[in-house]
């Protein structure tokens, strides 16, 4: 994979933002030949040695979308995009991180059940409402968000607005769809717990995070169980306000045609704000040299994951976190993954990335290595980010590498602008973390005033004597190798996973 | 299916091994899987579950030639005449002297320019004993080249490049990048490197790392995967050995270690030749300025005849039950079955049949066996569309204490139900409906993430497998006719129960747990 996940976070503990002058545009690595030319048929093109210049270029630019608050208060958003097909999608700042302890799961349920049914319509007849639309209504609660998403040809606009507003306005939270979801939700979480990969980051977040906050969004099996129905009704009643929302349309329509209807969808949501969030406490920093270890007997690859604590969205220096977790980790050619991949072809994939929510911060790294090379790749791995860390052992950030790094994050941004639910939920996420609507014309100037200088500052902050590891493999085979490495191999709680 | 490079761009949020997950995501993992995708792989946002899968149409495992020589337009837009409300993509279609096929469509809404080569190569002409070596090939394709160099991901990150990636499936193998527009050039200097160029660098180190990354791949997407043996347990039986399609795309662990050097050099030299390849640039461009850069850069390249692939004469499935031990909490049924080849009539019914069956709440198997029933936790439908044989898998995830056996008999009442009353008008509107809204929204892509959805990818696909790029319109009046007479007719014929293979997956007895490590090791 080429990227790997997105969102950022940094481990500088933040140095503002320094004066440094934009990095000069670094020469691009040129034609390096590998084979013994001796040993080549002659060129029938030597021309082709010659690198083509770049053509004129033009610079990517995010629509500023346009803007009106509904009378209760909910926030409209509008990007007009000449497209066949809208895409709509409402979005509430509760998530997660706003289910009290023991209440894991707590947003992502209600959101699932708001979508089974309605006072007008019940569970099938309103499925059956929307599929005729071509669509499927999409619930998403993510760490600090709940949100309602679908798409539409123009010409049914109207009606999926209509649809989406009685969903939130009239859910029926009948006792027996919520029994059966629970079970089917409960099942879910049982067959994601299938996977090593998400065991090994079940497992990791938790430790790192503690509880509540690391929790899984979906919730952990013994607090889905112990979910009622009540339990829903109140938090769709405190959370499903009209002023922590907005509502994010892009397609063919303009605001005034659309705003109409969006009051009659959406009035009865209540003019009202509420503070739902869980304080977030950090645990104390795991021990040192410390592996959790989750025994698939027999397993003939080891999931391995590496987390440690960075600051969270809204410090200074996000862009400085998200450029240095890039060239360490989130491009094909990053370091990590030209070192476990294509140097020592331990895996198919190595990727890290920066986690950045409202409440915190997490570098984390991940792969799926080979049962009998666990150990190496671990050692690889850390080897890596202390590379990172200190300069001096041989691998200084090089300004190459930064400029690599910016053309990815920038032209990413480029890539979502091809795809309308994606400028939608670009547009969610500056809503939700209170960025201006500038923010992505203004991110290419803000990643390049940004150096290895500032960047090998901030890695220098790595705690790389207190990383939370985790290895979700064969017991018999890895344990012995990863002792010898210098680890202490724990067993992982088995609360963790369930 | 389809088996790739590095996971694919579009789904990397969704297979990478997320923390972040939200609930639907963990499902997406194992449905991607299982599914594999037919046409429309997902979107970049969308529900693998939600999105059917129609597979674009044809038959035609003849490629046609654009009989046009030179480097003048053919046809700019569909041949015939559409529907006006029938989505078409606009496109010039030509052929180069050496052969090489083009397809160009301008859209200048963004600065950017998606670039998508498809070679009509794939495990459909593997030699015998050499299962997974398409794919694997295509791992060395980024290896480098005599020009280029080795740095070609060096390159095209350097710049931007997004969607970057290679995939194979059955009957083909693509590599894509989306660039900004002033790069369009050195990404057609490398594209064409490669092509002219590749075995020049190519050595024995490079082989052995790609083999190993690719053995990796392997466990990844399924020795070590839930749900993963059984599925190659179902392909097995239904392309036994013998049959171009065994061993599924990625193959098998002895067939990559006895890959050799001399094997990747004949591949390259057999079918890595531009006649047997078509370029797709899709985006901001000049026109005058890419023809002129196509010669220059693909002009010069010598053509080569494709070594014709012999006929064989391919083996029946081994129709029956399969019960496989998998360390899974949940117990799964698996229906497969071989249906027609990509686009012909039954292809397109098939697609809508299976968008009757499962991926909206409204839909049958759901309705069936997760609401009313309570036998299924989850349930999909499929078809993944091949030059020589459809696949449909149709699964069933039992719920938590229920029988797998009564499951495996529900699943297979529900299809006996679909078959004799037929989908109503309702589902077979809301399948088509659903076809038509995914169809419109992988539109909106220059490229999609596998390279055989959005714009390029679309665009690429009809042309493999129909000869017509612009083939999109006639696909989208053939879904509209579908009947229930004909949904019943495909169901009857090619989704019976006497052409089943049907895979169980068992959850394998647990260990009893040891006791925590540290405490009694450590010193």
């Amino acid at each position: 994979m080429k990227r790997s996940l997105s969102t950022g976070v940094l481990l500088s503990f933040l140095l503002g933002c320094s004066g440094a002058p934009a990095p000069k545009a670094e020469a691009l690595p040129g034609p390096r030949p590998s084979a013994d030319a001796a040993k080549l048929p002659p060129d029938p093109e030597p021309w082709r040695n010659q690198r083509p210049p770049a053509g004129p270029g033009a610079e990517l630019h995010f629509p500023t979308p346009e803007q009106a608050k509904l009378s209760n208060g909910l926030s409209l958003m509008v990007v007009r995009r000449a497209v066949p097909v809208a895409s709509l999608s409402l979005v509430f700042r509760h998530g997660a991180a706003a289910c009290p302890p023991g209440k894991s799961g707590l947003a992502a349920l209600t959101a699932r059940l708001l979508t089974e049914g309605t006072r007008k319509h019940p569970s099938l007849q309103l499925a059956e409402q929307i599929e005729q639309l071509g669509t499927t209504l999409d619930e998403d609660v993510g760490r600090d968000s709940s949100s309602l998403s679908l798409s539409a040809l123009t010409a049914d606009l109207d009606r999926a607005l209509e649809l989406l507003g009685e969903v939130v306005t009239e859910p029926a939270f009948l006792p027996a769809d919520f029994e059966r979801v629970q079970k089917e939700w409960l099942d879910g979480l049982r067959a994601e717990r299938q996977a090593p990969e998400r065991l090994a980051s079940l497992t990791a977040l938790g430790t790192l995070l503690g509880r509540p906050h690391g929790s899984p969004a979906s919730g952990t099996l013994a607090d889905v169980q112990k979910l009622t129905v009540k339990d829903l009704i109140d938090f769709h009643r405190r959370a499903y306000v009209a002023g922590d929302a907005t509502l994010i349309i892009v397609g063919d329509v303009d605001l005034a045609a659309v705003q109409s209807s969006a009051e009659r969808a959406l009035k009865r949501l209540p003019n009202k704000q509420s503070r739902l969030e869980q304080a977030f406490t950090a645990p104390p920093a795991p021990a040192a040299k410390q592996i959790l270890l989750v025994d698939r007997p027999g397993a003939v690859q080891s999931a391995l994951a590496i987390a440690q604590a960075l600051p969270k969205r809204s410090e200074p220096g996000y862009e400085r976190r998200e450029l240095l977790t890039t060239l360490f980790g989130g491009l094909f050619t990053s370091r990590l993954n030209l070192n476990l991949r294509e140097e020592h072809a331990y895996t198919y994939g190595a990727h890290a990335q920066n986690i950045a929510t409202e409440h915190w911060g997490a570098l984390y790294l991940a792969s799926n290595v080979r049962s009998d090379v666990t150990a190496e790749a671990l050692k690889e791995a850390i080897a890596e980010l202390s590379a990172l860390k200190d300069a001096k052992l041989g691998k200084p950030i090089r300004a190459e590498e930064v400029a690599r790094a910016r053309a990815d994050l920038v032209q990413s941004v480029g890539a979502r602008l091809e795809y309308g639910a994606r400028i939608g939920s670009s547009l969610a996420d500056l809503w939700l973390h209170g960025l201006a609507l500038d923010y992505y014309r203004r991110y290419p100037a803000l990643l390049a005033a940004e150096t290895p200088e500032t960047l090998s500052r901030a890695a220098a902050n790595l705690d790389l004597e207190h990383l939370v590891v985790v290895v979700v493999g064969d017991r018999a085979t890895i344990e012995a190798p990863l002792q010898a490495l210098g680890y202490r191999v724990v067993v992982a709680p088995a609360a963790l996973i369930e | 299916m389809f088996v790739t490079r590095t996971t694919p761009a579009g789904a990397a949020e969704l297979l990478a091994p997320s923390p972040e997950l939200t609930y639907e995501r963990g499902r997406m993992r194992r449905a991607l899987l299982l599914a594999a995708i037919g046409l429309f792989a997902l979107p970049p946002d969308a529900r693998a579950q939600k999105a059917p899968s129609p597979s674009p149409p044809t038959a035609a495992t003849t490629l046609v030639k654009n009989p046009a020589a030179s480097a003048a337009p053919l046809e700019t837009t569909a041949p015939t005449a559409p529907s006006a409300k029938r989505p078409q993509i606009a496109f010039e279609k030509l052929t180069l002297p050496n052969g090489l096929g083009v397809i160009l469509q301008r859209d200048a809404s963004l600065p950017l320019v998606a670039v998508n080569i498809w070679y009509h190569v794939g495990p459909r002409n593997e030699a015998p004993g050499r299962s997974g070596f398409a794919h694997l090939f295509e791992h060395l394709m980024f290896s480098g080249s005599r020009h280029v160099g080795r740095d070609f991901d060096v390159l095209l990150e350097s710049v931007g490049a997004t969607n970057v990636n290679g995939t194979t499936s059955y009957d083909r193998t693509n590599y894509f990048e989306t660039v900004p527009r002033d790069q369009l050039d050195m990404v057609l200097w490398i594209e064409s490197d490669r092509m002219g160029y590749l075995l020049d660098v190519l050595d024995q180190g490079l082989l052995d790392v790609q083999r190993d990354v690719v053995k990796n791949e392997r466990r990844q997407s399924y020795d070590n995967a839930p749900y993963g043996p059984s599925y190659l347990a179902l392909l097995d039986a239904l392309f036994p050995a013998g049959h171009p399609y065994n061993g599924a795309v990625i193959g098998s662990m002895a067939d990559l270690s006895a890959a050799t050097l001399d094997d990747v050099k004949g591949f390259f030299r057999d079918y890595y030749t531009p006649s047997n390849a078509t370029l797709a640039i899709v985006g901001d461009f000049d026109d005058a300025a890419v023809k002129a850069s196509l010669q220059k850069y693909f002009g010069g390249l010598p053509n080569r005849p494709k070594k014709p692939t012999p006929e064989r004469v391919p083996p029946a499935p081994r129709y029956g039950r399969y019960v496989v031990e998998e360390p899974v909490e949940l117990a799964e049924v698996t229906f497969g079955y071989r249906t027609p080849p990509a686009y012909t009539a039954e292809d397109v019914i098939v697609d809508v049949a299976m968008a009757t069956l499962a991926g909206g709440k409204a839909t049958r198997l759901y309705q069936k066996l997760v609401v009313e029933k309570k036998l299924a936790s989850d349930v999909s439908a499929s078809q993944d569309s091949n030059q020589l044989s459809g696949i449909v898998t149709i699964s069933a995830t039992a719920a938590s204490g229920k029988s797998v056996s009564e499951l495996e008999s529900a699943l297979g009442e529900a299809l006996g139900a679909l078959e004799k009353d037929g989908p109503t008008a309702a589902e077979l509107e809301r399948a088509k409906r659903g076809i038509l809204l995914s169809t419109l929204k992988s539109l909106e892509l220059l490229n999609g993430p596998s390279g055989e959805s959005g714009r390029a990818g679309l665009l690429q696909r009809f042309q493999h497998y129909t000869g017509d790029p612009g083939y999109l319109p006639k696909w989208v009046e053939q879904i509209e006719k579908v009947s229930a007479a004909d949904v019943q007719r495909v169901l009857r014929e090619h989704l019976t129960p006497s052409k089943r293979v049907t895979v169980v997956t068992q959850p394998r007895p647990k260990p009893a747990v040891a006791a925590p490590a540290a405490a009694e090791k450590q010193p």
